[in-house]
């Protein structure tokens, strides 16, 4: 039978699989909308002033009202604990210029600093006039934190290796100790490595048709322009489908345990490597870079995926985009090369 | 009790997994919550990379004042890699870095600016580094200006004994810096929980409820009752071992920092979390035994549940129509029994309360499936 045949029939039968479709399209589909409604108001504001509440006829009252960056307003303790502990305002300015808090945070650190410089012009015993208030020794650049973007590029890079259930489809429909479809394949004449690679064809083709889908709905439905690089990027999930492909049929090898834990055990380790990766928000990365774990996600083909989608595109840096093709597909290889290997020459006393 | 022990003995099968599962959903629990208790009031830090291409008094003296509260990691790399510096700033791993050029010192003197910052204009920590910055320069400049001299250490040593911060009687921080950790982790350890239950015990069953398995217990002289009995409580077995890993491992690794956290409210939070998985897993097995479905009904409603209630990323950040939708999801009430530290159980009541009434929802829907489908069967 000719490949593409072969392949034309193994299509059919996986766009006939719910499971397919709802691993594929509805659960990306459904996450990118939960994300888009958790994560739409996490950045994008500017700096708010800071409220800051003051003891009546305290000495700084005139300097304070003279900052641009702070709300000030005359209260009692009790009325500025309550305000507090409600978050409206950020501290209490009483007695000897001591400042009251309820909480620590970047506003009351702020307002600390500002008192202790007024506080320190009167110390430090250099004329007033010497200071240079207007003096301006800082050139300022910018570079937007937007951390919650790291959601959407783990939750691709996951997709993209969804093709891991079609591999693990594949490995248990071939094994003849696993599927009476294996028994009937290895009775029969056709070629171990046509059959693979009409699998892992219509596997792509398939997955591929599911990421463009996805992310034609992250554009163009949500307009969130996640993909200014789109065809490198296109081209980066093409490489990544073939590995989570290679994933699958690896843990398709796996004896004596049935398709379900095998997908089961597959949800999990994805679902893992996806947090790593940033799925849950880039807190974990964030750890890992700080406790010297980079090898942790450095070996980790999502988080690869993950870091050269977002650093093309949101950065425009393309320093490690060959490095992480490169491992892709060392890694796809070593699965296929494993999963050929293993196949080969298999033989049954009985079935 | 042969169906209770048949149950247990099906995932004692699987005991390898199970415990190297709970191990590493542990692990991302313990990785989730990381952070320092503190026992008194300290200034927020700052994360801060400097390129210090000066090596002067100037830049010296800035990085000592900067260090004194903040974490700063300084390189003297002639060629250094901005694009993973803004990279980290991307990912909130810093909150910003600073350049110091080669002629600093000649700038400082000549009133132009000194360094070049990086950092993201819009949020708060901008506006720390600014003023530390700024504030140490306009001391360094009028002290200069006035005795003709760098004062670098004199300056640092000026600004660093600062005022005098209160934290009000009323607030303990070191229970409130325990509570946040444990907090955290349970919130964490109660979306795994579900995850995990969802799935193991989703698959298990399904095993369980196979066809052929399904027959011999219909034959069986075994009332109904007595058999979904023992099957919940082989469940609930399973269900309390999960718990009792995450919430004992949670207070051995946290043992001396545990004042102020209400630990009997957050254990019954996890045993009406577990309860409540049980009942949606009931719910879900009947209406399939597809393992397809089961795990991605599970991985959906665990994972949407946990981020639309406030479990991955604070509520407070979210979006109006997310905060709406959260009071109506179990998983919102689960994190409200323990919300405060000094909740009290009437406070605690009313969610304990709601979660328990969704598990009852949830077990009433699954017994109409159960018996719809027996009935049509």
């Amino acid at each position: 039978m000719n490949i593409f045949l072969m392949t034309y029939y193994l299509v059919s039968i996986s766009f006939k699989d719910f499971g397919f479709w709802f691993w594929t399209l509805c659960y990306p589909l459904l996450l990118t909308g939960l994300f888009i409604m958790t994560a739409s108001n996490m950045t994008g504001g500017g700096i708010e002033n800071i409220d800051v509440g003051i003891q009546k006829d305290q000495e700084l009252t005139e300097v304070i009202e003279e900052i641009d960056f702070i709300n000030m307003t005359v209260m009692t303790e009790d009325e500025a604990v309550t305000g507090m502990k409600e978050g409206e305002i950020s501290g209490y300015i009483h007695g000897d210029n001591t400042l009251l808090v309820t909480e620590t945070g970047f506003d009351q650190t702020v307002l600390e600093m500002v008192i202790n410089q007024i506080e320190k012009i009167e110390s430090a015993g250099i004329p007033y006039e010497n200071y240079d208030f207007e003096a301006q020794f800082i050139e300022e650049n910018s570079q937007e934190a937007q951390p919650e973007a790291v959601l959407f590029y783990s939750l691709i890079a996951m997709i993209a290796f969804y093709g891991i259930f079609s591999g693990i489809e594949f490995m248990s429909s071939m094994q003849p100790n696993l599927d009476p479809m294996g028994a009937r394949f290895a009775a029969s004449p056709y070629s171990k490595i046509k059959f693979l690679s009409a699998s892992v064809l219509g596997a792509l083709m398939l997955n591929l048709a599911t990421n463009i889908f996805i992310l034609a709905v992250i554009i163009i439905l949500y307009k969130i322009n996640l993909f200014t690089e789109l065809w490198p990027t296109l081209f980066l999930l093409f490489i990544a489908n073939l590995t989570g492909i290679g994933l699958g049929l690896i843990i398709g090898l796996i004896p004596k345990i049935n398709a379900g834990m095998k997908t089961t055990i597959s949800v999990i380790f994805i679902i893992g490597l996806a947090a790593l990766s940033g799925l849950m928000g880039p807190f974990i990365k964030i750890i890992l870079i700080e406790n010297n774990l980079m090898w942790v996600n450095t070996l980790n083909p999502l988080a690869r995926l993950t870091d050269t989608m977002y650093k093309i595109n949101f950065l425009r840096n393309y320093d490690d985009y060959w490095a992480t093709i490169g491992m892709l597909i060392v890694y796809a290889a070593v699965f296929f090369g494993i999963t050929l290997l293993a196949l080969r020459r298999k033989q049954y006393d009985s079935i | 009790m042969t169906v209770f022990k048949g149950i247990l003995l099906h995932f004692w099968k699987y005991k390898i997994l199970i415990v190297l599962l709970l191990a590493a959903f542990f692990v991302f629990a313990v990785m989730f919550s990381l952070g320092n208790s503190s026992d008194s009031y300290t200034s927020e830090s700052l994360r801060i990379e400097v390129i210090d291409h000066s090596s002067s008094e100037v830049s010296r003296g800035l990085i000592g004042y900067l260090d004194e509260n903040n974490e700063v990691t300084v390189t003297n790399a002639e060629n250094p890699d901005i694009e993973a510096l803004e990279e980290k700033i991307f990912l909130a791993a810093i909150d910003g870095f600073i350049i110091i050029p080669e002629d600093a010192e000649s700038r400082f003197t000549s009133d132009r600016p000194v360094v070049e910052t990086t950092t993201d204009q819009r949020s708060t920590k901008h506006l720390q580094l600014q003023t530390a910055i700024q504030q140490y320069f306009i001391f360094l400049k009028a002290d200069f200006d006035t005795t003709g001299e760098l004062h670098t250490d004199d300056v640092t040593k000026l600004l660093s004994d600062s005022i005098d911060v209160d934290v009000h009687e009323s607030v303990d921080v070191e229970a409130q810096s325990n509570f946040e950790y444990m907090r955290n982790y349970t919130n964490f350890a109660g979306y795994w929980i579900m995850l995990f239950l969802l799935i193991l015990v989703g698959n298990i069953m399904s095993e369980f409820n196979s066809p052929e398995l399904k027959q011999r217990i219909n034959v069986s002289p075994m009332k109904t009752s007595t058999f979904m009995s023992q099957m919940i409580l082989s469940q609930i077995v399973v269900g309390l071992f999960v718990v009792a890993f995450m919430f004992f491992g949670a207070l051995a690794l946290r043992t001396g920092s545990l004042s102020g956290v209400p630990l009997g409210k957050m254990f019954a939070a996890l045993i009406l979390i577990t309860a409540l998985t049980l009942s949606i897993h009931y719910v879900i097995g009947a209406i399939t035994t597809n393992k397809f479905i089961i795990n991605g009904l599970a991985n959906f409603i665990a994972i949407g549940m946990a981020f639309l209630s406030g479990v991955m990323i604070p509520l407070e950040v979210m979006g109006q129509t997310a905060q709406n939708i959260a009071q109506y999801l179990p998983l919102y009430h689960f994190t409200q029994i323990y919300a405060e530290p000094d909740i009290s159980w009437g406070e605690a009541a009313f969610p304990m309360l709601v979660t328990v009434l969704y598990t009852a929802a949830f077990l009433i829907i699954g017994m109409i499936l159960e018996n719809k489908r027996k009935t049509s069967s």
